[in-house]
């Protein structure tokens, strides 16, 4: 399955990453910690790349310098064609909107003082009636499979599946053309984490989004993913489509964790 | 909303604090209908009387109702300390808000002005200033403010900056709202626990510094009365019409304690909330 | 069975007084350990799973009511039972007949001992070459070196590791152990389960396991219990149950598990884990495929089979 012909969508170019290591002592000394290295990726519109690794492979600071939360020390980022690297700067605030994140802790990325119905609107431009707005985040909350009545919920009347629900409405409502899913599955349980994918699944045909799927867990992901890229330290380890890797890794540590997830032969 | 006032009845400090503050802060609006006699009005057949039936708290050295003077005092205390501590508390969200969302060269500016304020001992202040200028409603509220506002904005620049590291603020920026929007819809709110917890005991400190700058003639003068010229008055004999004092000092010490009982049961809610 | 079971739990409820409702939280639980085994708790987030891990030990805050009571077996094959009220006993046996490590393990350390220091703290009299011992059992090949270090400087699978230490300083005869490995990734996850098991073999220490990641399942429990809502709807041999499931809630979702392995779409249970407020009735009647109009009314009993399984099913489903 191969529909890699034409620009791509998203594409990283050498990218590193760095942080400034130790306290205050070690201030002097400027050591950095290199948190990605080197990493060159691209991704098409519709795909869903699946970004695996342990933690400290770099794909969370590689997710935070895609969404501009983060400043890389070298390489580029371009999405849509325009040089992303700089999303923090009002020129490219018009651009936001289309990469969003979806974290791993829902709970703590929702206004404790916000009802959701409110936080799902917060997204949708504010030339809008309010009372367009409320039915748009109504059709935005069936959509995503959230009851009508949890419009004035606070979000710590939500369980974790839904405040990851509220999540993807607003990132919806927003506009998002691609999202950015940091770990969604790994702090839920079986039937939320299937769930989730049917849901994904359905999103991202009926609306043609592209996934950025973070995780350490290969059995979850490998369903929605078209392509992968496997991290290690930083640096890529393998990318490429996800049939061909899973059943011919070409690395060890690869093949290591395809061994663990315990992925039984199609 | 329910919610909220259930919980506030059900915390304990909360609800003595209530007790004592409902009647004080009834009788300060109400009084004007139930208080017995005109507060200025002198009976000289009556001066220097022990509390009775007659005069519930007793009479001055004018012979004016101690029980309706205190009850018009009231309106003067709280009125005074209630401009201040509002004044104060919109100055200091302003700047802390401000210095914290804004951080850099404006953060360190009005870092700069709080040293600077909060090197002052409040009370010798305020009493300078209020040397110089003419005693007066509003001189007092402006004074007063003028050197509380500092603990506010302190506050409320350090709340300002533990809420923008939160996922939710960083959200927020992802969703390509602007910075001002951000301010105002996502920190603003999660500030209030703290801004209104903060002001309730501002309160009681500055309805002592009124009361102090009153009793010390420096206040508002005859014949509007607060609780500390009426403690003042009370010096004439301290012993003798032991009335007078007292029970200007007790009211003005169970009004404070009614304030930090409040205070300290919202700040054991707001942090009870937070877990 | 002749060897007696290291735990029974028997008739444990909790409860807990919200406004003026009573909501049950965990109703009749029932079951039993056997020394050197493996028992897995598995359920949905909200099944009420981690309750049972803190009121065994009596960590659960005042405002829960709980009854029931356990009986532990004493070396000299004597048993005591202990009522679930009684503070004072519970607090005798925790962290020494029964050791406890919970989910985040950065929360379990203290931020300002070093590692060393915190289990001597536990260990009678603070002996360092015990407190050694135990971290090599945990499988530190430095020791010494982990020992100076304080909880920051720990990767995650570290820290877990230290914090099973402590709850082994006790040198309980039963581990519970809730979702160790949800915090880590699965490179740690599996080290850490290879390290119970190994743990397991070695001491004849008996784990209670809670986890909602079927993958160790498969391969290493015993015994498996099935929580919904509140209820044990199934509990029994592992592999029988892996291979029949009684319930249909257990094979929803052993299937969505299998589906996972296969790389096949999995069949999600619909609905959420509602509020068990009601009070008669089957509480998994709302999202089961098979229920009937008995299961919205009467309460199903609990079963129990030749083979040590029991199932709380009207309809349980045929071999």
């Amino acid at each position: 399955m191969n529909n890699d012909t034409g620009k791509p969508f998203l594409k990283v170019s050498n990218l590193v990453v760095d942080y400034a290591r130790g306290g205050f002592f070690s201030r002097r000394k400027n050591v950095r910690f290199v948190a990605v290295d080197n990493v060159t990726f691209s991704v098409m519109q519709s795909q869903t790349l699946a970004i695996v690794g342990q933690s400290g492979s770099g794909k969370t600071s590689l997710a935070m310098a895609i969404l501009g939360f983060v400043q890389p020390a070298g390489g580029t980022i371009e999405f849509a064609g325009s040089d992303i690297r700089n999303l923090t700067a009002s020129k490219s605030r018009p651009e936001r909107p289309r990469i969003q994140p979806i974290f791993q802790d829902c709970g703590a990325a929702l206004n404790p003082q916000m009802t959701i119905g409110r936080a799902i609107s917060d997204g949708l431009p504010v030339s809008l009636p309010s009372s367009r707005q409320k039915s748009q985040v109504l059709e935005l909350m069936s959509r995503v499979g959230l009851p009508g009545d949890l419009f004035q919920a606070y979000p710590r009347q939500l369980s974790g599946g839904q405040k990851q629900r509220v999540c993807l409405a607003r990132a919806l409502a927003v506009g998002a053309e691609c999202l950015i899913l940091d770990e969604p599955f790994s702090a839920q349980d079986l039937s939320v984490q299937a769930q989730l994918m049917l849901l994904l699944r359905e999103l991202k045909s009926g609306l043609d989004l592209t996934y950025l799927l973070i995780s350490h867990d290969l059995t979850t992901v490998r369903l929605l993913a078209d392509k992968i890229l496997v991290m290690r330290g930083g640096k890529m380890i393998e990318f490429g489509d996800i049939a061909e890797i899973l059943s011919a890794p070409q690395t060890d540590y690869t093949k290591e964790l395809v061994r663990q997830a315990g992925i039984l032969p199609q | 909303m329910n919610r909220t006032f259930k919980s506030i009845l059900k915390n304990r400090n909360c609800r003595w604090g209530l007790i004592i503050l409902v009647p004080v802060i009834l009788a300060g609006t109400l009084g004007v209908y139930i208080a017995p006699y005109d507060p200025v009005y002198q009976n000289l057949d009556q001066i220097l009387k022990s509390p009775s039936l007659k005069h519930l708290f007793g009479t001055d050295f004018y012979g004016r109702d101690l029980f309706s003077r205190l009850i018009y005092g009231s309106r003067i205390t709280l009125g005074i300390s209630l401009s201040a501590t509002l004044l104060a508390i919109l100055g200091g969200t302003l700047l802390g808000l401000t210095a914290g969302f804004l951080r850099g060269w404006t953060d360190r500016i009005i870092m700069r002005f709080v040293d600077v304020f909060m090197g002052f001992p409040r009370l010798f202040a305020v009493l300078l200033i209020a040397g110089f200028c003419k005693s007066g409603f509003v001189t007092t509220v402006i004074v007063l403010a003028l050197f509380s506002w500092m603990e506010t904005a302190r506050l409320v620049r350090s709340e300002t900056l533990a809420i923008r590291e939160t996922l939710y603020v960083k959200a927020a920026t992802a969703l390509g709202l602007n910075k001002w929007r951000i301010a105002r819809t996502y920190i603003f709110p999660n500030l209030l626990g703290t801004v209104i917890t903060s002001a309730t005991l501002l309160l009681g400190t500055l309805i002592i510094i009124e009361s102090s700058l009153s009793f010390l003639g420096l206040g508002t003068t005859e014949p509007t009365a607060s609780w500390g010229t009426i403690l003042s008055q009370g010096r004439i004999d301290p012993v003798g019409a032991w009335w007078i004092a007292t029970i200007a000092g007790l009211l003005i010490v169970i009004t404070v304690i009614g304030f930090n009982l409040l205070g300290d049961g919202l700040k054991q809610l707001h942090d009870e909330s937070k877990l | 069975m002749n060897t007696l079971p290291v735990l029974t739990v028997q008739n444990l409820c909790v409860g807990l007084r919200v406004e003026n409702r009573f909501r049950s939280i965990l109703d009749k639980i029932g079951f039993s350990i056997q020394p050197g085994s493996l028992t897995a708790i598995i359920g949905e987030s909200g099944c009420g799973k981690s309750t049972l891990c803190k009121a065994l030990p009596d960590l659960l805050d005042p405002k829960f009511t709980v009854s029931g009571s356990i009986e532990l077996s004493n070396t000299d094959d004597s048993i005591t039972t202990i009522n679930l009220n009684d503070s004072r006993a519970l607090a005798g046996i925790r962290g020494r007949r029964i050791g406890l490590l919970f989910q985040e393990p950065g929360l379990t350390l203290n931020p300002v001992l070093t590692v060393g220091r915190q289990i001597c703290d536990i260990l009678p009299n603070s002996d360092r070459a015990e407190a050694l011992r135990l971290l090599e059992t945990v499988g530190f090949s430095e020791p010494a070196q982990i020992f100076r270090m304080y909880a920051h400087e720990l990767s995650g699978g570290q820290s877990q590791r230290v914090a099973l230490a402590l709850a082994l300083a006790g040198q309980p005869r039963i581990l519970i152990v809730d979702e160790p490995a949800t915090a880590l990734d699965s490179i740690a996850r599996q080290e850490f389960f290879d390290l119970l098991r190994r743990l397991k073999a070695e001491s004849g220490l008996a784990i209670l396991m809670v986890t909602h990641d079927l993958h160790e399942l498969t391969e290493r429990a015993d015994r498996i219990i099935v929580l919904y809502s509140g209820w044990v709807v199934e509990q029994g041999d592992s592999r029988s149950i892996l291979e029949h499931p009684a319930h249909p809630y257990s094979k929803a979702l052993l299937d969505i598990f299998s589906a996972f392995r296969k790389g096949l779409w999995p069949v999600s249970i619909p609905g959420e884990v509602a509020d068990s407020k009601t009070d008669a009735g089957c509480r998994f009647a709302g999202r089961c495929d098979f229920a009937q109009p008995i299961c919205r009314s009467e309460t199903p009993p609990l079963l129990k089979s030749s083979d040590h399984r029991a199932v709380r099913c009207h309809f349980p489903l045929p071999h």
